[in-house]
């Protein structure tokens, strides 16, 4: 993965969170907020924020 | 029933599930138990007639819009929508999440339809916060990863997530090659595990080769995937003898199964390989680094052993080729080594090594209801101490909010106090397991009315004051250290 790619994601990290807590206030969590953090989840595993293995754990 | 298992991490780590799916299928025989892997690693479940299907979860497919476009996060978002569709369609009774991962916790809820009863493993509350239902994943949360005091085995953690019990048959996988594997006798060596900091030098590579080469009669042959082939590569040119085969990214994965099965001995670093002759109960000798913790995923066929280095640029070599031999030809092994033998809740016995085992002599008495250590150390003692202190200073601000629940400088007290809890853990590590306990049992407390959370909370200090005052009585009993 290259760093403008990388950035690309960071970047779209910040903004499903952002959508996802903003929705979240407004209609609870729900499959749409959902939806998001699981997507945010599997570019954070890609950008080896988070890892599924027993090595680190984040789970927040 | 229909029972669905997640296991989303990598092949090493779907390997070490297939014990506990094998007797989860003993304790439901007639059940559909399906098996939920990313796309990348699907290729670790061929081979497992514990399971009725192999279920995929996308990633690749799902991250193709937002890799090909700026505007692909509606498709994405889309492509999951419609993944967790299906398998909610499939109404599990039973949802067993073994990946211990943020993603793996927001899948599992959706799945089971946010029902306490039909989940095991990390889920979610109807709040989108963390939950951690049950006992082994809590501890799992708490104490494992690569600088814990771990020594549970992650298969045994898995079984126990499952709630069964494991056999010797658990460890015998029948997987047919798609080719004649045929190499009597061999030393099979994995050339690279999936990462640098857990791979031999390729320098160490060829010496080892070399040396085992010259000193034996045994074929010696090299496996790995098509990424290391490269590798493979340059240990051929460099040793030149018949005895040497490689096999580097020729075969497919579940070959190996048949490949280490027959072979007289596995030689490999902390990899997919170890996990997969745990399975055939083929003899191992792991080369381990400190990135990952041996005792959670070590070598477990009978009369396995690991070497254990604080760097890939440490590995001494010879001490390899020695050892081999020794396990080769049945004699004792040379010390310092780590064995495969039961050890209490552990699978492994060390010999010629110094180990403070006050931590995980602690982590027991936390979990399993082991006696109370003393460790005998000042610092250790003081790290309760100040713990306690923190700990009696939240009690009292509990009390304070208990009277007049709109006094703020109390609750931000109460944060000042867990932050205590942080900093003691990172000057003296050896308490680290106490400040994860105790921080994982306030995760631990489900959303409530606000008085169920705050009696909860406050039945969480009370247990961490009683821990510290048995340990403490513990540590007056040996010497007054701190009085």
């Amino acid at each position: 993965m290259n760093d403008e790619k990388a950035r690309q994601l960071e970047a779209l990290i910040k903004k499903l969170d952002e959508a996802s807590s903003k929705m979240q206030a407004s209609k609870g969590f729900n499959k749409a907020t959902e939806n998001m953090k699981i997507l945010e989840s599997i570019i954070k595993e890609q950008l080896n924020h988070e890892d599924s293995g027993p090595a680190t754990r984040t789970v927040r | 029933m229909k029972i669905l298992v997640l296991q989303l991490a990598r092949f090493g780590d779907i390997y070490q599930t297939w014990p506990a799916l094998k007797s989860l299928r003993r304790s439901y025989p007639e059940a559909t138990i399906d098996l939920l892997v990313r796309d990348r690693f699907e290729a670790a479940t061929r081979g497992l007639d514990a399971i009725s299907a192999a279920r995929v979860f996308p990633v690749k497919q799902i991250l193709k819009p937002i890799w090909d476009s700026d505007d692909g996060l509606d498709d994405s978002l889309k492509l999951i929508e419609n993944c967790l569709s299906e398998l909610v369609d499939q109404s599990y009774d039973l949802v067993i999440n073994l990946s211990f991962s943020p993603l793996s916790s927001y899948v599992t809820r959706r799945v089971s339809g946010g029902d306490p009863q039909r989940v095991v493993g990390y889920t979610r509350h109807s709040d989108g916060f963390f939950d951690v239902p049950d006992d082994t994943s809590s501890y799992f949360y708490s104490q494992v990863g690569a600088n814990s005091y771990n020594r549970v085995h992650v298969i045994d953690m898995f079984a126990g997530v499952c709630g069964v019990e494991l056999i010797p048959e658990d460890f015998q996988s029948e997987v047919m090659p798609s080719q004649s594997l045929d190499y009597p006798d061999a030393i099979v060596v994995h050339v690279a595990a999936s990462e640098a900091s857990k791979s031999m030098t390729q320098q160490s590579l060829i010496s080892l080769v070399q040396g085992l080469t010259d000193r034996r009669s045994n074929p010696v042959v090299l496996v790995g995937g098509p990424e290391d082939e490269t590798v493979g590569s340059s240990v051929q040119d460099a040793v030149s003898s018949p005895q040497l085969i490689n096999l580097v990214g020729q075969l497919p994965l579940e070959d190996h199964f048949s490949l280490i099965k027959n072979s007289a001995l596995l030689i490999a670093p902390d990899s997919v390989m170890v996990h997969m002759a745990s399975l055939v109960s083929t003899k191992t000798l792991n080369v381990t680094f400190p990135s990952v913790n041996f005792w959670e995923t070590g070598p477990l066929a009978s009369g396995s052993r690991a070497l254990w280095y604080r760097s890939p640029d440490e590995v001494d070599v010879q001490q390899i080729i020695d050892q081999a031999t020794t396990m080769l030809e049945g004699q004792p092994a040379i010390q310092p080594v780590i064995l495969r033998e039961d050890n209490g809740l552990s699978r492994f016995q060390l010999r010629g090594f110094r180990l403070d085992d006050y931590a995980w002599q602690l982590t027991q008495a936390l979990y399993v209801g082991a006696p109370f250590p003393a460790s005998k150390r000042s610092e250790i003692a003081l790290g309760i101490q100040r713990i306690f202190e923190a700990c009696e200073l939240a009690q009292q601000q509990l009390e304070q909010v208990r009277q007049n629940p709109q006094k703020g400088t109390a609750l931000d007290i109460l944060l000042e106090a867990d932050e205590i809890f942080h900093q003691v853990a990172r000057f003296v590590p050896e308490v680290r397991p106490l400040v994860n306990w105790f921080l994982t049992q306030k995760v631990r407390i489900s959303p409530a009315e606000l008085q169920t959370v705050f009696d909860q909370t406050a039945k969480t200090y009370d247990e961490l004051a009683l821990v510290c005052r048995a340990l403490l009585a513990e540590e007056n009993k040996s010497k007054d250290y701190f009085l």
